[in-house]
């Protein structure tokens, strides 16, 4: 249920300047954490600026969803939509230059998959890709548990595929002024694509967005869902809820026709400078990272045999029964 | 949530390990509530090839968004190093101890409270679009007072709209309903009314309902006792993938079968174990029957017996340790002498 999920409560944002606001808090931090005594004419030439890195991760949404759309096996819509949700959340608060996107990005289709019950195993996942595989594989699961970490560990993502069918159905139920409704799918599909490549998501309600595909596809074909809206949907709302509504619906438009793609010069450029600035500690090829994630599993698997050793001098009665075969 | 909880929450003693995780009793030194810390097992890529066990996620996104009396509350969720740890409600003890312990006597308004509470919980999961999958005496938990609430989400997931097909192994297999046991695909909330309709047999006889050895076992004591369902019946039942023609059994009166329980419970009963899932009520037709409204009145949380020990007192089981599967005990447990008091 939307209404009391987490999404609702912590990952919607009031807008744009909201969102921009975050993220160059997030900029600001990294910078001031390795700046030094550098002066600010450097730091502009040595870090990206939010506005480089907002361009940085609409070029990852954009791979991400070439990756997603050539996936095999075929990827459930919901999949690519959670990943792109997780994806773009993690980007709320933290710096593309602290944590690569390309590492970010991976892991958030790796963990929709699970999440949205489309399980792929981790082998499998990356012959999806081209290059050395056990190393991504090894990336990805080492950046699971951060990513869910920085995701304050709210998995449940709504999408507003669902939402689009049930509104195509009450239209086709309730609505009688449009005969055919079915006419606009092909467009507000087409605008529900381009939704993902913008921030609406972290903006609007599931259900604005998909009604505001359904409205731009509709107008698209010289139809109009404005009655709907007001004289069936809002019957027994006051006509302020309606009419703000229908500002919404209008806002969510305005976001979504203003996406507009990142030229792969620019997109080159950027990326190169990232190679200078990014956190080599969160950067799986660097010498530092390895030598961390060694230390990590050497210490995990030193209290793990402790507590071996532990429980077999002990011989605890225990009653609590966690295995099930699954 | 998600801040290192390593220094929140002070570990008091051990409670269990499986397969997965490993469950600590602790205090939150932040609320001073003593809770329970699941830690989820990683540890290297050899042991835990692909991640985050996909059990663990389920609870984590599933609980995140729900809150209610009667679902086991996810307090908070932290990782430190390469592990991720649930913190749940502390719950004292389950529904299966307090059945399994002789000492107990169980009256009705006992039964009343119980079968109440487990319905308001899957009533609300049900209404947030959730099945649970595993609705067993051992998943419903009861802390210190009284207050029962539905745990272990590892298997639950959203249900509603069309998609890919879903998992027929689920639900331990005494509580199976045969739909699934049918090989069903695509099913709904009837396959946890099915579990609570046994349950609730369960209650009434001290001893699992319906314990199969197999999953054609299972179906067989099914029939055998509810009757094997004709063509007009369940109509859709030849359709199911793994379908088979069984021997015709009537159906017996399940009056018979649970000498002492009053007539509306019996008809909660029945409306739960229907053959034909689109006949079985949901929670919310099932609190609306007249056994809630009638007397006795349901005994309040705090009234109810409680365990003298909150484990299965049973030396055979205990050698059997860690693992303490219920479906491993059919043959010791059909010899339970089955009492019911009133």
């Amino acid at each position: 249920m939307f209404s009391i999920s987490t999404q609702a409560k912590y990952w919607l944002f009031t807008g744009e300047t909201e969102l921009a606001t975050c993220r160059a808090e997030a900029n600001r931090s990294y910078i001031s954490s390795r700046r030094a005594h550098l002066t600010d004419n450097e730091v502009a030439s040595c870090f990206l600026t939010p506005m480089e890195e907002k361009l940085l991760s609409r070029q990852y949404e954009v791979v991400l969803r070439k990756f997603c759309s050539e996936f095999q096996p075929p990827m459930p819509k919901c999949v690519i939509g959670t990943s792109l949700a997780y994806f773009k959340r993690f980007y709320v608060h933290n710096s593309n230059m602290d944590y690569h996107p390309k590492d970010i990005m991976l892991t958030c289709v790796y963990l929709a998959c699970k999440v949205e019950e489309f399980y792929v195993p981790i082998g499998q996942f990356v012959k999806n890709l081209r290059g050395d595989r056990e190393k991504f594989a090894d990336a990805i699961l080492s950046f699971e548990l951060t990513l869910m970490s920085k995701l304050n560990y709210h998995l449940t993502v709504h999408n507003p595929f669902r939402p689009m069918e049930g509104f195509i159905i009450d239209i086709k139920t309730r609505y009688k002024d449009i005969q055919n409704i079915e006419i606009v799918r092909r467009t507000a599909e087409e605008f529900m694509e381009r939704s993902l490549q913008s921030d609406a998501c972290l903006i609007f309600s599931p259900a604005q967005i998909a009604l505001a595909a359904l409205s731009f596809g509709a107008t698209k074909e010289g139809l109009s869902l404005d009655r709907y809206i007001k004289e069936i949907l809002f019957k027994t709302a006051t006509e302020k809820e309606a009419e703000d509504t229908l500002y919404q619906l209008r806002r969510v438009k305005f976001i979504v026709k203003n996406t507009e793609s990142v030229p792969r010069e620019q997109a080159q450029a950027i990326q190169k400078k990232l190679d200078q600035c990014r956190n080599q500690e969160n950067n799986p090829d660097s010498d530092v990272y390895k030598q961390r994630m060694l230390e990590k599993l050497d210490e995990e698997e030193d209290v793990r045999h402790r507590k071996r050793a532990k429980l077999v001098a002990d011989d605890e009665p225990m009653f609590f029964s966690l295995e099930q075969d699954r | 949530m998600g801040e290192d909880g390593t220094d929140r929450y002070e570990k008091i003693d051990f409670l269990g390990e499986g397969q997965f995780a490993t469950v600590y009793k602790a205090k939150d030194k932040k609320t001073n509530k003593i809770v329970a810390v699941k830690k989820i097992k990683l540890g290297s890529r050899t042991e835990a090839a692909d991640g985050i066990n996909r059990t663990a996620l389920r609870e984590i996104k599933l609980l995140q968004e729900l809150s209610h009396k009667h679902i086991i509350g996810l307090l908070d969720v932290f990782g430190h190093k390469s592990n991720v740890s649930l913190v749940f409600d502390f719950m004292e003890t389950d529904l299966e101890v307090v059945i399994r312990d002789s000492s107990l006597i169980m009256t009705a308004p006992h039964i009343k409270s119980y079968v109440l509470q487990t319905l308001l919980g899957l009533e609300y999961l049900h209404a947030h679009w959730v099945l649970h999958r595993d609705m067993k005496p051992n998943n419903l938990l009861i802390n210190e007072g009284g207050v029962l609430k539905i745990g272990d989400f590892g298997l639950a997931r959203f249900f509603g709209s069309p998609s890919r097909p879903y998992s027929h192994q689920v639900v331990t297999r005494w509580y199976r309903c045969p739909e699934l046991l049918f090989g069903a695909r695509a099913y709904g909330e009837g396959v946890d009314i099915w579990a609570v309709g046994c349950i609730i047999a369960e209650l009434l006889i001290r001893a699992p309902f319906l314990p199969g050895e197999s999953d054609l076992d299972q179906i067989n004591r099914i029939f055998q006792v509810l009757g094997t369902p004709t063509e007009a019946e369940w109509p859709d039942m030849k359709c199911l993938p793994d379908f088979i023609v069984f021997k015709e059994f009537p159906r017996q009166s399940l009056k018979d079968i649970f000498t002492a329980a009053s007539d509306d419970l019996l008809e909660v009963l029945n409306s739960m174990l229907s053959l034909n899932p689109s006949k079985r009520c949901t929670a919310t037709q099932a609190l609306q029957m007249s056994y809630f409204s009638n007397k006795p009145a349901p005994t309040l949380s705090h009234l109810l017996p409680f365990p003298k020990s909150n484990k299965i007192i049973d030396k055979e089981k205990e050698a059997k340790m860690p693992s303490l599967k219920r479906k491993q005990e059919s043959s010791d447990s059909v010899s339970l002498k089955k009492r019911l008091v009133f």
